[in-house]
């Protein structure tokens, strides 16, 4: 497995070839650095809210205390602020859309610049992936902070596995494919939930 | 709830709305200025005779819909983008593109003018020049991130164009007929005007979305017969068939001479369909030109409506139904059209 550099970066996004990396819209050809791609921060917000239920439970989406309980919308325009508070998650997505090739994952980070007012966050993608990449935005700082729609928030980090992998057809179809905007936790539907709460409820009897 | 009170609220109503969120800041000064104008009525009550001030009330409730359904969180941000755009094409002034939220399956365009009324009616406000062309819209809230559906609203923007024009009504004086057995003068030209608007706004749609605008039409009028306000569905589609082939139709010759005679620009295909065979990879489109970017709405029409029936894109896994199905085609269009404003927003900014 290796780390895609400059080069193999200018030659693999937005190519055109199955093995592209797709990112659309790239604004600015110098957000490819070095050993990194900038992303920039999306228009569209889940705001992490307090409800009238005690916890998110993740045992049955179809639950009134199910993750969907627990975030709002919000939309910005383009150049405009967002203010995410102290101890607040936040989801939001790249700014970009981005198709990786099946040779291809991706690693992203906040960038330093942010990590350094508290904002953090880290994520992963498979190979195969589609989609905004969704951004999980925590301010680890006691001060609010502005965040501004289209600032190039996270880095991204390329890494060409040995072999191709199917991101939609192996194992269990993929949640999150095709997202356009932050997505509320699915994780209600991992396959393995049942199987835990049957062997959960054994054990009680 | 009479009228004196319910001003009293709408003026609430509208001072929050003024500092709400909007994608175009413009609607912030719209509600504080229409919040100034209630207040004025209210303070000046007995100047105004009861029927004006329960007229204002009643179109100030109307406007209200279509101001809170525009703010950031709530508008069809990529379709209105797009009407803004064609809405360009037409009127040379800066329009704002209002649009409700509504909660049943319907498309109308409000063709009252507020600022108008307020100008001549309300004695002793002096609007100062204020008097923005608002075009008010409604589409169904869930639609909001389903551009693809929103295909009607182009035929309510033509409605819109044509009321500003009044390009039906100048078509009944360059050619009505004779009046058929049975029915009065003032009905039958009543009857050619009210049609003439539905044949027309179909024609400008099909300017903009080609044969999606019939398509989408068979979908909520299959077999609708004629009726007082709309010709029948079967002959709406014909006189959009012939328009898109070039083929000669007296309606279509009729409304072009009426456009001629009020000096606009006659109807033509304004779109180019991009391919959207990117779709098939989950990828968005890369529109490269305002024609593209109306062309989208057919391209993905079309998509969608091959997927639903033969789901053959391969993203399409055995246990996808059609709400994944829709909503994948959805998210693409959506996501494509915005990358085209952001890029082109980003190049009026950066490009020297």
């Amino acid at each position: 497995m290796s780390l895609l550099t400059k080069a193999k970066l200018l030659k693999r996004i937005n190519s055109g070839d199955t093995g592209q990396i797709f990112v659309d819209p790239l604004l600015s050809d110098d957000q490819i650095g070095a050993v990194s791609l900038d992303l920039r921060l999306g228009c569209d917000f889940l705001v992490s809210v307090p409800s009238r239920w005690p916890s998110i439970e993740i045992q049955g989406d179809a639950l009134p205390s199910g993750p969907d309980f627990f975030f709002q919308e919000a939309r910005r325009d383009i150049g405009e602020e967002f203010l995410i508070h102290p101890s607040q998650t936040v989801l939001a997505t790249s700014l970009e859309y981005v198709g990786l090739p099946l040779d291809v994952y991706a690693d992203v980070i906040s960038r330093s610049s942010y990590h350094r007012l508290g904002i953090s966050m880290s994520s992963m993608f498979q190979p195969g992936f589609r989609g905004c990449i969704s951004l999980e935005i925590f301010n680890h700082s006691n001060v609010p902070v502005c965040l501004v729609t289209g600032s190039r928030l996270v880095q991204v980090r390329f890494f060409q596995t040995d072999n191709d992998e199917e991101y939609q057809t192996d194992g269990p179809r993929r949640k999150y494919i095709g997202n356009v905007r932050p997505t509320i936790s699915r994780a209600a539907s991992d396959h393995d939930l049942p199987s835990l709460r049957e062997i959960s409820q054994q054990t009680k009897r | 709830m009479t009228p004196a009170v319910n001003l009293h609220i709408l003026a609430a109503e509208f001072t929050q709305l003024s500092r709400s969120a909007f994608f175009e800041p413009a609607f912030q000064e719209f509600s504080a200025k229409t919040a100034e104008v209630i207040l004025h009525v209210l303070q000046n009550a007995k100047k105004y005779p009861e029927e004006v001030v329960r007229q204002f009330q009643e179109l100030t409730w109307n406007i209200l819909q279509f101001v809170s359904g525009s703010r950031s969180n709530d508008a069809p941000h990529e379709t209105q983008y797009v009407l803004r755009k064609a809405l360009k094409e037409w009127v040379s002034e800066d329009a704002l593109v209002s649009s409700a939220a509504l909660n049943g399956f319907e498309f109308f365009v409000n063709l009252a003018d507020f600022w108008e009324f307020v100008d001549h009616v309300i004695d002793g406000y002096d609007v100062d020049g204020y008097s923005p062309l608002v075009v008010r819209i409604g589409s169904p809230a869930a639609f909001r991130h389903r551009p693809v559906f929103c295909v009607p609203l182009f035929h309510e923007l033509g409605h819109f164009v044509d009321h500003n024009y009044k390009i039906s009504e100048a078509s009944v004086l360059l050619n009505l007929g004779p009046t058929p057995d049975g029915i009065s003068a003032e009905q039958w030209q009543n009857l050619n005007v009210q049609h003439r608007m539905e044949h027309f706004a179909d024609l400008f749609a099909a300017c903009y979305c080609g044969q999606a605008t019939n398509q989408s039409l068979f979908a909520i009028a299959p077999n609708h017969g004629d009726s007082p306000t709309h010709p029948a569905t079967d002959r709406r589609m014909k006189v959009v068939d012939d328009f898109l082939a070039g083929m000669p139709n007296p309606m279509v010759d009729l409304l072009q001479e009426a456009l001629k005679a009020r000096k606009q620009e006659p109807l033509k295909v304004r779109f180019v369909e991009p391919s959207v065979e990117c779709f098939n990879d989950v990828l968005t489109c890369k529109i490269g030109s305002v024609e593209e970017l109306y062309g989208i709405f057919l391209s993905s029409w079309g998509y969608l409506h091959t997927q639903l029936a033969d789901r053959s894109a391969p993203w399409i896994t055995l246990d996808a139904d059609a709400s994944t199905i829709e909503k994948t085609v959805n998210d693409l269009t959506g996501k494509s059209i915005r990358n085209y404003e952001i890029v082109e927003r980003w190049k009026n900014v950066t490009s020297d």
